[in-house]
């Protein structure tokens, strides 16, 4: 498996990972958007942030590290 | 070539080497020290705490975290622990500081939470399932630790106090993983996080990972949290949440690489960054120390690192060669300096036990159980 291939499997798997996250949100007290993916739904955060310190992963501070220096 | 944006937003803070417990796992040295933080030291971190957070040295919020970690914080004692918590109250009253600790558990009682209470510390606790997982986690006598640890939670749950779980997970307990998260969702923490046995530090055991026994422990983890997904796991999260970055951009758009610094400061006032683990060296040698806080500032020390230091320089290297080489580099970002350095000898290499049983294998495990 390339790089791109691993890639290319999130967004082969778009549909599939988007009605994975529906059932996991209708189980949680239909919080609808405790589980979500970004790009879906303009403006939310997920809410992820909590563990980020822990792992470095992804994520997307564009915005907030302009005023990093 | 990996061009990375430095950040930080949590500082690993090493107030006292001892700890009350010998876990056979344990990568930290010096546990049997009673080595503890000065006055001035405090001070010193408070400084520099309040300067880079004003300056935005490497920090995006108006805040960081300090990560109470060690030895086992708790062996403090309250007096001791109280006291240090004035010195640095200035900060946290003005909210640049919040306080974060990861314990054993065993010597929570009322007045611990009360004291995390006041001021809104973040638990976590350590705890591997079930009793049969704990079996590692004994004291210097090598009685196990489970009941006291059960305890500490116990009082937790009695204050509605909320904590977190951090799990080690050894190779004798891959074919439970079911079980496991069964039994830690159930004892009320609202997130977990895995961790596997790794070689480092003072624990130098080499461990066997089998590929497909990973497999279906992260799967069975995986179908668990499903049908019971109240309890957040943090891989899970970490997965969904590089889902979604992956998707907001194109397929041949080159993702920016954000790198923890991790500041790591430990009870002299010396300083490590990238992996807290690098500490673990700390009295023995110098190798990874980027400099000391009673001498001159944390936002100095880390601009200095990453300008010029050999061992960072190293670890980009070694960045670099992950990411010409490695298929998962995506989700992975380079591996941890830690592991590459107490595995391979070398930060300037590529893959890593951690790299296979936390990034790749999870990531085919995941791949797999979602069928795409």
């Amino acid at each position: 498996m390339s790089k791109e291939q691993v890639r290319h499997r999130v967004f082969k798997g778009r549909k599939r990972l988007e009605t994975e996250l529906r059932q996991l949100n209708q189980y949680i007290n239909g919080q609808e958007k405790h589980y979500h993916l970004w790009g879906n739904r303009s403006g939310d955060k997920p809410s992820f942030n909590k563990w980020s310190k822990f792992d470095k992963s992804w994520d997307d501070w564009s915005n907030t590290f302009q005023k990093v220096r | 070539m990996v061009k990375p944006v430095f950040f930080f937003e949590t500082i690993i803070w090493q107030p006292t080497t001892l700890c009350n417990m010998n876990c056979r796992y344990c990568y930290l040295p010096g546990k049997e020290n009673p080595h503890t933080v000065s006055d001035n030291t405090v001070r010193n971190l408070a400084k520099s705490i309040d300067e880079v957070v004003a300056r935005h040295t490497f920090v995006k919020d108006s805040s960081v975290t300090l990560v109470w970690h060690g030895g086992e914080p708790l062996t403090l004692g309250k007096s001791r622990f109280a006291e240090i918590l004035e010195i640095l109250s200035p900060l946290y009253e003005k909210g640049v500081l919040r306080h974060s600790i990861v314990t054993n558990g065993t010597l929570i009682d009322d007045e611990w939470v009360a004291l995390f209470k006041k001021y809104q510390f973040e638990v976590g606790v350590s705890l591997d399932g079930p009793e049969w997982a704990n079996i590692n986690r004994v004291d210097k006598d090598l009685r196990p630790a489970f009941r006291r640890i059960m305890k500490g939670i116990d009082c937790l749950r009695k204050h509605n106090y909320p904590f977190y779980i951090l799990a080690v997970v050894t190779p004798d307990n891959l074919n439970k993983g079911k079980e496991i998260y069964n039994f830690l969702a159930s004892t009320g923490a609202h997130l977990i996080g895995f961790n596997f046995v790794e070689q480092e530090g003072a624990h130098q055991q080499r461990v066997h990972w089998d590929r497909e026994k990973v497999v279906r422990f992260w799967q069975d983890l995986y179908l668990a949290w499903k049908s019971n997904p109240e309890t957040q796991v943090r891989e899970f999260d970490s997965f969904y949440k590089w889902v979604s970055i992956v998707l907001s951009r194109g397929t041949d758009e080159e993702m920016p690489v954000y790198m923890d610094l991790v500041p790591t400061v430990s009870w002299t006032g010396k300083v490590t960054i990238l992996s807290p683990e690098l500490a673990t060296t700390f009295g023995e040698s110098d190798e990874f120390v980027v400099g000391d806080i009673n001498r001159e500032s944390l936002g100095t020390i880390l601009q200095r690192a990453i300008r010029e230091n050999r061992f960072v320089k190293e670890y980009l290297e070694g960045v670099n060669l992950c990411q010409s080489v490695c298929p998962y580099f995506d989700y992975c970002l380079g591996g941890t300096p830690a592991n590459k350095y107490f595995e391979n000898g070398s930060l300037r290499t590529t893959e890593t036990q951690y790299c296979r049983v936390k990034k790749q294998w999870f990531l085919d495990a995941l791949f797999e159980t979602l069928s795409i």
